[in-house]
């Protein structure tokens, strides 16, 4: 396949079959979850000659990881920013050029190599000028939402080409982009610009402010179909309710700016620009400070879809998880 | 003279193999490529590096490229995630801490300067941790710039918001007191820069012509505000164009930013060298080519001996001596009706002879004009008398007669019907026309005619942080420690933006029929700023009129167009002074002298107080 991308730094051979590479890379930039439990590890080497990045799936699997126990890998043309399941079998991955590659998982035909599935591009879009932040997947799992730092966000189809374009959607970076849970057909965004907005895409004129603070924010998760918490430059979580734009509950769990937020049932798992990771139930206002061995930048934290389990991934290249009971 | 951009860049996001992205650039037709210095995800603090070192890089190996490389083909970006003025204090912090890092590294990479991008107009923290680095010298042989990337007009966007009401208004943010902050607060260093990022929506003329005043290193045009045309090739808007070949003057670095969406990078870049190419220089700027921004001290031909090569420069002037001979035809036509042009003699007398245009344009016009004239040459130069006796064997005959005194000590053997005389400086009276012509006004018969008969001198106040640092770094020999402050300086003017329109100055006429001769002059300016900015002096202009209609300007409005005998003046002040849009700036300007010696004095009483500059011509005057 060849397709004229956006950037004359796009190779031609973004589908060819890429060589085969044996190791997990040290800068783990994302972690994300499969309805059924699979593990999507994103990792990068960011300071290397030559910048690159790969992507890892882990069907069953123990901690640590081991590059040998996954079940599917890619080596991608450049470092990955972050990455999303759209079904158990379709995933898109973004990379730091602006590229956003959707693959299929397969079965492998040989049983040579000792991944037993395949990676297989479906199709690339260069969609942003600069790093994509932040891609999120609509609850109708028909539109695929991406922030970039060129201050653009993007709503795609689940080839990857763009549907809608919203540029500029802040007047900094967009942090983050999250998918309401239960309408598709809004998502919230945020930036260092100072802001949050909530976006329909039904309107001609989709967006409001749910924050216009005094510091950035960085990181997005929701609780609920009614409730957001949004993480901020301050080290701060904070939850609203979307329909009234009002304030509920705020604690402030980093000294550092917040990088990710996770949530489930009661829970928001945070990591900032520090390598501790928390978790705050905003109902009972209680935190959880969690041990962890991170020696640099925790980078994301999610949860496990059917087990109380936590996981973090940070720059040392390690993967931790947490019982939550 | 064809324009073209000094340096041609682009700007990339990322680049996962820098050696790649070289050589796509330069297929593209760019000579270097903006790129971060570190990867822009890597965040972290100084704490990861010493957990472990091996794990704790952050920076691609120097390796990747040759020393010389670095420094033509890379301009780094700093982290864009750095904010040092968080209101986060642990996070200023460890952005203050990565921040000296990234600049260290760069340092040590022997780049020429670092981009950093600004979103705001409050950065206090940040002019102090600039200060910080920007005097403490790491090595005496490179020093690093850093360049602060401004868009033209605040990147805030409310159109895609329903709970705000979306205005075109005036109130729109001015992304100059970005940097004009900044910069002030960093002591107008010259060693900060301004990359301008033209914006989709452009802010009106009069505010955009502004950062014309500013250092501007690089011209980032992103590839998302361009245009298709119907070749599909990619264009941009009247209002943008406008601007880029107003940046063309300068000959400006262009920097294409964003992800190609025409076909080929390459077409961005040969559509803006298109566009300098056609860039139309103004008539007052058409021989500046080289000299432009350049500072240079003023001639002193009444103290000093012009050298031949400055004599062949002014010579070649197209259009001065063609109007000084238009004016002498057009006096010797007054002076002489045609009934007694066979029978009557005019004498003329050209003080400061140099090495004789002006007696050659004499001769001319008296031939054209049928007139008989007599003329004597008076020159003070003895090298430049060599030349006039041979032009005299060779070419003008008996009717000149060749004098080697100072116009202010000979005496002549008889009175002049037309005094000729080129003593004009930039700033019309500076190199002391008046006083050299009231020596000479003395054999010039009671209705006789002075070419030049009178002459204006004008300022302006302007921004030009660029002619401020020349000045102030400038190695002179003051005795004043503000020396470089308190004199004026030839400049052809290319980094400059007037704050306000021309007014006149002084004014000397001649011959000077006043009983008591005054060449001293006081007089006060009011200007009104026309947008805000901050005043780094006044340019000095003059015009003057040789006779009658005939005459000759450098004052833009005005200007004799193809004259390329004087540049403009730059007026220095010691602290730039901030001004704002309507503000009045008041001026106060002196011409005083002593016996030996003639000085401009000058102070600003509005909207601060200055201290008078050059006291008493402490640090510059012109010797009598």
């Amino acid at each position: 396949m060849t397709k004229t991308g956006w950037h004359d730094v796009v190779h031609d051979n973004q589908c060819a079959v890429a060589p085969p590479k044996l190791e997990i890379e040290q800068h783990l930039t994302f972690l994300s979850f499969s309805p059924d439990g699979a593990l999507l590890l994103g990792s990068s080497s960011l300071a290397d000659r030559i910048q690159t990045g790969s992507i890892w799936m882990f069907s069953e699997f123990e901690l640590p990881l081991r590059a040998s126990n996954c079940t599917a890998k890619r080596v991608c043309d450049s470092p990955v920013t972050s990455g999303a399941f759209v079904t158990s079998d379709r995933l898109v991955v973004a990379e730091h050029n602006g590229l956003l590659v959707s693959y299929q998982l397969c079965e492998c035909d040989s049983d040579s190599d000792e991944a037993s599935m395949n990676f297989i591009p479906i199709d690339f879009n260069n969609v942003h000028d600069s790093i994509i932040s932040s891609v999120s997947v609509c609850c109708q799992r028909e539109t695929i939402i991406t922030g970039g730092d060129d201050r653009r966000i993007n709503l795609l189809d689940l080839e990857g080409a763009v549907k809608t374009s919203y540029f500029p959607a802040h007047s900094r970076a967009v942090a983050s982009v999250a998918a309401s849970p239960e309408h598709s057909s809004v998502f919230a965004s945020c930036s260092m610009d100072r802001s949050v907005l909530l976006w329909d895409t039904r309107l001609p004129r989709p967006a409001k402010a749910i924050v216009s603070g005094d510091c950035g924010y960085s990181a997005l998760a929701w609780l609920d179909d009614r409730q957001i918490a949004v993480g901020s430059e301050m080290g701060a979580v904070h939850t609203y309710d979307v329909r009234t734009v009002q304030p509920l509950a705020k604690r402030h769990l980093h000294e550092m700016p917040i990088h990710k937020l996770a949530s489930r049932s009661g829970f928001i798992a945070s990591c900032a620009d520090s390598s501790e990771i928390q978790v705050w139930q905003p109902d009972l206002d209680k935190v959880l400070s969690l041990k962890t061995q991170h020696t640099m930048f925790a980078r994301d934290v999610a949860w496990h879809p059917k087990k109380p389990d936590l996981f973090s991934c940070g720059f040392d290249g390690a993967v931790f998880s947490y019982r939550i009971d | 003279m064809s324009r073209k951009p000094k340096n041609c860049g682009l700007d990339v996001a990322v680049a996962s193999n820098l050696n790649a992205t070289i050589q796509l650039a330069h297929d593209c037709g760019y000579n270097f490529v903006c790129v971060p210095l570190a990867h822009p995800m890597l965040r972290r603090d100084m704490k990861t590096r010493d957990v472990d070192a091996v794990k704790g890089r952050w920076v691609r190996t120097d390796l990747v490229l040759g020393a010389s490389e670095w420094q033509y083909r890379v301009v780094p970006r700093l982290s864009p995630w750095l904010n040092l003025d968080s209101p986060n204090e642990a996070f200023r912090k460890n952005s203050e801490e990565i921040f000296l890092q990234e600049l260290q590294f760069a340092h040590h990479l022997g780049i020429r300067g670092i981009v950093m991008d600004l979103h705001q107009r409050h950065n206090p923290n940040l002019a102090q941790c600039l200060n910080k680095r920007l005097h403490t010298e790491t090595s005496t042989y490179l020093r690093e710039e850093i360049w602060l990337q401004i868009p033209t007009s605040s990147r805030a966007t409310n159109s895609y918001r329903n709970d705000v009401i979306e205005t075109d208004d005036e109130s729109e943010e001015d992304t100059w007191h970005w940097w004009n902050d900044v910069r002030l607060m960093c002591q107008s260093h010259a060693r900060l820069m301004v990359v301008l990022e033209l914006t989709a929506d452009l802010p009106e003329e009069g505010l955009l012509d502004r950062w014309h005043g500013e250092p501007i290193e690089l011209l980032i045009v992103p590839t998302s505000i361009f245009l298709t045309n119907k070749g599909g090739f990619p264009t941009l808007s009247k209002a943008h164009q406008r601007f880029v070949m107003k940046c063309a003057l300068r000959n400006t670095a262009v920097l294409v930013s964003g992800a190609n969406r025409h076909g080929s990078l390459k077409h961005y870049i040969q559509y803006i060298r298109n566009l300098y190419q056609k860039a139309e220089v103004p008539p007052s700027r058409q021989h500046d080519a080289g000299f432009e921004d350049t500072l240079q001290m003023p001639l002193q031909p009444l103290a000093d001996h012009l050298e031949s090569f400055t004599y062949e420069v002014f010579e070649k002037d197209p259009v001065k001596y063609s109007e000084y001979g238009n004016a002498v035809y057009k006096a010797l036509l007054d002076r002489v009706p045609e009934s007694e042009a066979a029978t009557a003699t005019q004498v003329i007398m050209v003080v400061g002879a140099g090495r004789g245009p002006l007696v050659t344009q004499s001769i001319l016009a008296a031939k054209e004009a049928k007139r008989n004239v007599r003329i004597y040459a008076v020159e003070k130069n003895p090298n430049a008398v060599q030349t006039l006796l041979d032009l005299k064997k060779e070419d003008w005959g008996e009717i000149v007669t060749v004098v080697h005194t100072d116009m202010r000590k000979w005496n002549a053997p008889e009175k002049c019907d037309i005094l000729v005389s080129e003593l004009l400086g930039s700033f019309g009276d500076n190199e002391l026309s008046p006083e050299c012509l009231d020596g000479a006004q003395v054999f010039l018969k009671d209705d006789g005619i002075s070419i030049p008969s009178s002459y204006r001198s004008f300022i302006q106040p302007m921004m030009s942080m660029k002619y401020y640092n020349e000045a102030r770094n400038l190695k002179l020999n003051h005795h004043h420690p503000t020396g470089n402050f308190e004199q004026t300086y030839v400049v052809a003017l290319g980094s400059s933006y007037m704050i306000a329109p021309v007014q006149q100055l002084f004014e000397f006429v001649h011959p000077n029929k006043s009983p008591a001769i005054d060449n001293s002059r006081y007089k006060s300016l009011k200007f009104t700023a026309q947008e805000d900015s901050t005043m780094y002096g006044f340019t000095g202009y003059f015009d003057t009129t040789l006779y009658k209609d005939v005459r000759l300007s450098i004052v833009p409005e005005t200007f004799s167009v193809g004259m390329f005998s004087w540049f403009p003046v730059y007026i220095p002040i010691q602290e730039p002074i901030y001004v704002r849009k309507g503000e009045i700036i008041e001026v106060v300007f002196w011409r005083r002298h002593d016996e030996k010696r003639v000085w401009y004095e000058w102070c600003i009483t509005n909207p601060r107080i200055s201290g008078i500059h050059n006291v008493n011509g402490r640090s510059s005057a012109m010797n009598l």
